[in-house]
């Protein structure tokens, strides 16, 4: 039964999280070289480790009858809610600077032509606690 | 009693699929659109996911060469992509559409 468990929780790992796709005006004639480039960051699932360690604390506060370590989490949880509230895109990164460097990508691929037809993607590949925060760019390169 | 169990079991797969096909729109945007506009393109990517095993989005990039190929010769513009997803029993689609104008 724990094999079992263990291979879905393998086979569920790094799904793929769709947020938002843009298409932009795509050049006539000479469609030019397909260019691709992606920028990520990685992001951690604070409060789905807040919530674990919660439960196991929970559990051990019952087995032990202290309550001490639960009110811990469960404060450091709270502290995390308020820091953390609002909207957003995916997980919560340190730094969104890796979006800063899509242009410079672009133009390292295609550097003295014109970059036509792109799709940009905004997605995230999801594994426990931990998720990759994407941008993907589909472009053409018309030299 | 078999009767009565039939019933539920008949219920619950009613309710299920009255439940199907609640929509959510995730993203739209557009580029500039031309004077000329006579000659509409449109591509549809989708994507049909059981529970939430999905593990690539490369479906998305068929859509720019599937306009292209509406648009051999000419300039596509104008273009407004929408990013939805429709909500089934125990899986979703995920649906991205791109209409624009083909100029010359």
């Amino acid at each position: 039964m724990k094999k079992i468990f263990l291979l879905l929780y393998l086979g569920l790992c790094s799904c793929a999280a769709l947020y938002h796709v843009q298409v932009a005006d795509v050049e006539k004639s000479d469609r030019g070289r397909v260019i691709d480039v992606k920028v990520s960051e990685t992001a951690f699932d604070f409060k789905g480790m807040a919530q674990t360690g919660l439960s196991i604390a929970k559990q051990n506060a019952v087995n032990r009858g202290s309550k001490s370590a639960t009110d811990q989490i469960a404060g450091a949880e709270l502290i995390l809610a308020l820091t953390n509230y609002g909207p957003r895109t995916g997980l919560p990164v340190f730094t969104d600077r890796y979006s800063d460097f899509v242009l410079d990508e672009l133009i390292s691929k295609c550097p003295k032509g014109k970059i036509t037809g792109l799709t940009s993607i905004r997605e995230a590949r999801q594994y426990p606690y931990i998720s990759g925060e994407i941008i993907n760019i589909r472009g053409y390169c018309v030299d | 009693m078999i009767k009565s169990n039939l019933l539920k079991k008949l219920s619950l797969v009613f309710l299920a699929l009255s439940f199907t096909g609640c929509a959510a729109l995730h993203s739209v945007s557009m580029t500039s659109y031309p004077k000329d506009r006579n000659k509409p393109v449109q591509a549809k990517v989708s994507k049909l996911v059981f529970l939430a095993f999905n593990f690539n989005n490369d479906f998305i990039l068929d859509l720019t060469p599937r306009l292209q190929e509406q648009c051999p010769s000419g300039k596509i513009t104008g273009i407004t992509s929408k990013y939805e997803t429709y909500w089934y029993f125990l899986a979703h689609r995920m649906i991205v559409t791109s209409q624009g104008f083909c100029t010359n």
